[in-house]
């Protein structure tokens, strides 16, 4: 196709686009709420992903020793814990160092509740906390490590942990249905618009064909026709979901809820701008094309 | 040259438009094709534009199987042809240069091209001094003068004509077959299917005569005698 085509294209494409001005902006918007739900089910998986890696970074156990083991036997017990597979770090806590974390943070200004305890009256035992490779394993590595020699017990999290990685999963998937009918009924919307542009012009179409017109050049203003609803519609729901998203991300900051943190906007914004314009752009090239099949059976 | 061998066309309802059809046409040649309506005329015409395909036959567009051509081949056929109907098919909302440069413009000339090429076409058919003016403020003669110019601007060897006068007054009729005749002595080959007796009389072309699908008459230099189609 060369440059006078392309030219007379996109001119063509933008006079059906004015022409069926009050569909058009009809279109638009019902495009762009598609869009901003669309994109709002995004933010939220970007979100949850963000969430479950969070989660899964802290896939972390807690070994606790014996009350009384010496020394040495506690630097031994850190070396047999890395002989084990699914070790990916260990980190040692002295007992010295849990009872001053409990005293500081944990039961400051409620000593009271610490009993009778003192420095020389630790009741804390050492411990490792020990990172672990793959979550999913954490069952087996657990049963291995409480095998080792003057291990009191182990703690881990991970029922707490497979709940929010079933829920994470939940919200995806939950995400990827919603997503895929939305972007279906924009495609009907789009398409419905665009067949408008068809139906008016069919006796253009008609001359076309019997001129010598090939189906890509009859196609392709339809097509851009509905890429530059769509661009619009993804522009103008990324402009609301912004704004929306950068209002969210401040009252999340300046709230004491830190379970979890948002993705910053400047880290999410790229990759949802690309995603909004190519999900634009399709619908406007699926919907379009749907629309045109009909009408070039000459 | 175009050439018809054993055509049978039978509509997707059932009804035999032509059967086992042979036809020579040379190049440059002036073709009447009469009959009554239904006969199947206009059906030959839309075999030769491949807007419909033969049920079983062979149609030859200069040595090339036209009925074998893909989809995607058909726009290049109708580029060597140009077609002018009894409705004209105009563009109501363009001008008469812009439904000229339009059919240019659908097979990619360049700008150049086209304002060197509009006007001379526009001259050929005498609506020049109409260029700017819509199809809605000019006469049905000068509405198929323009579709006339439109199958043209494109340097077709085969104009095909379906019932072009149909919708005219005999005077402009007589006006617009001048225009075809003119095209036709430049070497264009004409093909028009037609009911006007008095100008197929006048003209005296070759006339092709089809009745239920055959071909019952061709005579070079021929007249519209047959008192069945005249009823």
């Amino acid at each position: 196709m060369n440059l006078s085509k392309i030219r007379y294209s996109i001119s063509q494409a933008k006079k059906n686009v004015i022409r069926n001005g009050l569909m058009s902006i009809a279109s638009l918007f019902t495009i762009s709420c598609c869009l901003f739900i669309l994109g709002l089910f995004t933010v939220i998986t970007f979100n949850v992903n963000s969430f479950t890696t969070q989660i899964k970074d802290q896939c972390e156990i807690q070994l606790f020793i014996n009350l009384g083991t010496d020394e040495n036997r506690v630097s031994e017990i850190a070396d047999e814990i890395l002989t084990y597979p699914n070790i990916k770090e260990v980190v040692f806590h002295s007992r010295e160092e849990l009872y001053e974390y409990a005293m500081n943070d944990v039961f400051d200004g409620k000593e009271e509740l610490i009993g009778n305890y003192t420095e020389e009256d630790n009741p804390f035992s050492d411990s490792y906390k020990i990172t672990l490779q793959d979550i999913s394993l954490t069952s087996q590595t657990v049963s291995q490590l409480e095998k080792i020699a003057d291990v009191s017990h182990i703690e881990n999290k991970q029922d707490v942990t497979n709940i929010v990685i079933s829920a994470s999963n939940a919200v995806k998937n939950l995400s990827a249905v919603v997503m895929l009918i939305l972007f279906m009924i924009s495609i009907v919307i789009i398409s419905n618009t665009v067949r408008l542009t068809v139906f008016n012009r069919r006796k253009e179409i008609n001359i076309m064909k019997y001129i010598g017109a090939t189906d890509r050049f009859i196609r392709i203003p339809f097509v851009i026709e509905g890429i530059m609803i769509g661009f619009l519609g993804a522009i103008l729901s990324f402009a609301l979901i912004s704004w929306g998203y950068i209002v969210i991300y401040a009252k999340f900051a300046e709230s004491s809820f830190d379970v979890f943190e948002l993705i910053p906007y400047i880290n999410i914004a790229p990759l949802l701008c690309v995603i909004f314009i190519v999900f634009g752009c399709l619908i406007g090239i699926i919907g379009s094309s749907i629309s045109m099949r009909k009408y070039l059976k000459v | 040259m175009i050439e018809l061998i054993n055509v049978t066309k039978e509509y997707d309802n059932g009804t035999l438009a032509l059967e086992n059809v042979n036809l020579q046409i040379e190049n440059g040649e002036f073709v009447f094709l009469v009959g009554s309506s239904g006969a199947g005329k206009t059906t030959i015409t839309k075999l030769l534009m491949r807007e419909e395909n033969v049920t079983s036959g062979e149609i030859f567009l200069n040595g090339e199987d036209i009925t074998k051509i893909t989809e995607k081949e058909i726009p290049y056929l109708r580029r060597k042809m140009g077609v002018v109907f009894q409705d004209f098919r105009l563009l109501n909302d363009r001008t008469v240069y812009e439904n000229v440069e339009f059919a240019m413009r659908v097979v990619g000339a360049s700008k150049r091209e086209i304002r060197r090429r509009v006007p001379v076409v526009l001259n050929m058919v005498g609506l020049n001094y109409k260029a700017k003016m819509l199809p809605s403020e000019l006469s049905g003669g000068e509405q198929q003068r323009v579709a006339l110019a439109r199958a043209l601007v494109n340097n077709p060897s085969i104009l095909i004509a379906d019932e072009p006068t149909g919708n005219l007054n005999p005077k402009t009729a007589m006006e617009i077959m001048e225009i075809f005749e003119n095209i036709n002595q430049m070497g264009t080959t004409v093909i028009m299917a037609t009911h006007a007796k008095d100008i197929v009389d006048i003209m005296h072309k070759r006339v092709i005569e089809v009745c239920d699908g055959h071909i019952v008459r061709d005579e070079i230099g021929g007249e519209y005698h047959d008192e069945s189609i005249e009823n």
